[in-house]
């Protein structure tokens, strides 16, 4: 078969190649008792994105529609949103790859719904927080005030980069039956972090970390559902991250896990054959 | 106790239950299949036990799902454990 | 000033509903299922030792068959064997944890199907 040339224009073109209907699902706390879903007919466009196609709707249909986004390229995190059966990024979700006439959308699930589109994160945000997501050290004079970077090996480094692509979007959250029933569980995101970190050559912090993790809603409150895991955006596989951290908490509580210490620090000068870089011109002042 | 701990006895007391309950409901249900002998008194007694654990430590599992509070969760734990501990006693122990 | 938001969790049903997931969601709901379903027999069965009602027998061998099966998956997945080592994901992504244990618990099901098989023709011969 002759392979057919692709024309720029076939890939980048605002030629309307189909229309679909926009349901989504709108509340207002000072208007409505209830949400409701509202109707639009949107033109799409190869590439159209879900979010675009609110921004469509937002700037030529109705103004009042609510929705949180910020980098439109799945950086960010914020544009979380229910889409068809499914927690997803709405500026990472192809209209033409729905493959669906009819789009519903709704507020993601398992959050308190602010308005329209928006979830309220903070309690997610906060269980993120509660489990460290940060390197702990003993030499805290050393993490204030660098004489250099603490070493780690391209593997080292490997074991734990995939938990760190994380964008803290909650879809995860959103997904995970545990955390529909339970709003204490930690979730999928918060123990995929636990994990990231413990597992960092140049942190100390697992034992400070297991102290939160290992609790009645912690991690044993996961059961491997996975629905974590099918929604990230990212890649993240935090069921993978949270088995593993089963395994090393219960390995830890059975004495079978090797104490290490926090990796080494390089300093950075002087080095062999590496010429000394400038001063710093910025300081910051204490 | 450390909740690792304890949900390491729920899967050691599963397989245990693997194993003698998987003999016991053979023994009853497939003699049609040839014979199977039931478990000694000691065996049954450790199936009760073990059966125990892990129905009432599963049973807890679900119940701190669906959002009671930490207090309510706290009482049902200790309800569970005790009760299960007298119903070991009365019914394997002095039966 | 503004009013409260409106609470948005699924709840319970989130167990089985609430979207489009894997078959290890309604893994996780059936396990749950079985397991209470055999908790209540097993406490029933202790007091009341005499012959109990056969056809409700029945469901518990098959929930305590399913329930053993995919306990065995549970045990080795959540000990963290077979979930994959952490990678570079490359897109688009698909979740290894799940697909690496996916054939496992498909092997537990054949087995699950053959031991209910043999339960009911057990039951039917009146064993
Ligand atoms: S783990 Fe994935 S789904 Fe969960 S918050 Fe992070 S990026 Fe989002
Ligand atoms: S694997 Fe665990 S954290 Fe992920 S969705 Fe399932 S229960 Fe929730
Ligand atoms: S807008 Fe930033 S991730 Fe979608």
């Amino acid at each position: 078969m002759a392979q057919k040339e692709i024309q720029i224009k076939e890939v980048l073109s605002d030629e309307i190649v189909k229309k679909v209907k926009f349901k989504v699902k709108k509340f207002d706390p000072e208007k409505d008792d209830k949400p409701y879903y509202a109707e639009y007919d949107v033109p799409v466009w190869r590439g159209m994105t879900v979010l675009d196609g609110l921004l469509y709707v937002k700037e030529d249909l109705d103004g009042t529609v609510n929705f949180r986004y910020s980098c439109r390229m799945g950086i960010c995190g914020s544009c979380g949103m229910f889409i068809n059966g499914k927690p997803r990024m709405a500026c990472m979700t192809q209209i033409l790859e729905l493959g669906t006439d009819v789009i519903e959308i709704a507020p993601l699930p398992n959050l308190d719904n602010i308005r329209d589109l928006v979830p309220d994160s903070t309690p997610f945000f906060e269980k993120h927080r509660k489990v460290k997501p940060y390197l702990i050290r003993q030499d805290v004079k050393e993490q204030e005030n660098p004489i250099g970077e603490y070493y780690q090996t391209p593997e080292e480094h490997e074991y734990y980069s995939q938990f760190s692509f994380c964008i803290k979007c909650s879809l995860c959250y959103a997904a995970c039956p545990t955390a529909a029933s339970d709003p204490e569980y930690l979730g999928p995101q918060a123990l995929a972090q636990a994990y990231r970190y413990s597992v960092d050559t140049r942190d100390e912090g697992f034992e400070e970390r297991v102290m939160v993790v290992d609790d009645p809603h912690g991690c044993w409150r996961c059961h491997y559902a996975g629905a974590c895991s099918e929604v990230c955006p990212k890649g993240v596989d935090p069921a993978k991250a949270i088995q593993l951290l089963k395994g090393l908490i219960l390995k830890y509580r059975l004495g079978l896990k090797k104490k290490r210490k926090g990796a080494g620090v390089i300093p950075a000068h002087p080095r062999p054959g590496v010429k000394k870089a400038p001063k710093r011109t910025v300081v910051q002042e204490d | 106790m450390k909740e690792s701990i304890l949900w390491l006895f729920q899967i050691v007391t599963g397989i245990l239950i693997f194993v003698l309950l998987g003999l016991h409901i053979s023994a009853q249900h497939l003699g049609t299949f040839g014979s199977f002998p039931d478990l000694s008194s000691f065996a049954y007694k450790t199936l009760l036990f073990v059966a125990l654990y892990h129905g009432l430590f599963g049973l807890r599992s679900v119940l701190l799902e669906i959002n009671l509070g930490r207090g309510a969760e706290k009482a049902i734990s200790w309800l569970l454990f005790l009760g299960g501990l007298v119903f070991f006693i009365y019914y394997g122990i002095m039966a | 000033m503004a009013k409260k938001a409106r609470p948005n969790r699924i709840g319970v049903k989130g167990w089985w509903t609430g979207g489009k997931y894997g078959v290890e969601k309604k893994a996780y709901f059936l396990h749950r299922l079985t397991g209470l379903i055999i908790v209540f027999y097993l406490i029933a069965h202790i007091i009341h030792q005499g012959p109990w009602i056969a056809w409700w027998e029945l469901i518990v061998v098959l929930a305590f068959i399913y329930h053993a099966m995919n306990g065995i998956r549970l045990i080795i997945t959540e000990l963290g064997f077979g979930v994959g080592r952490p990678t570079l994901p490359s897109f688009p992504y698909v979740p290894e944890s799940l697909v690496k244990t996916r054939p496992l618990f498909w092997i537990l099901m054949a087995f699950s199907a053959i031991y209910i098989v043999l339960a009911i023709v057990g039951f039917a011969k009146g064993g």
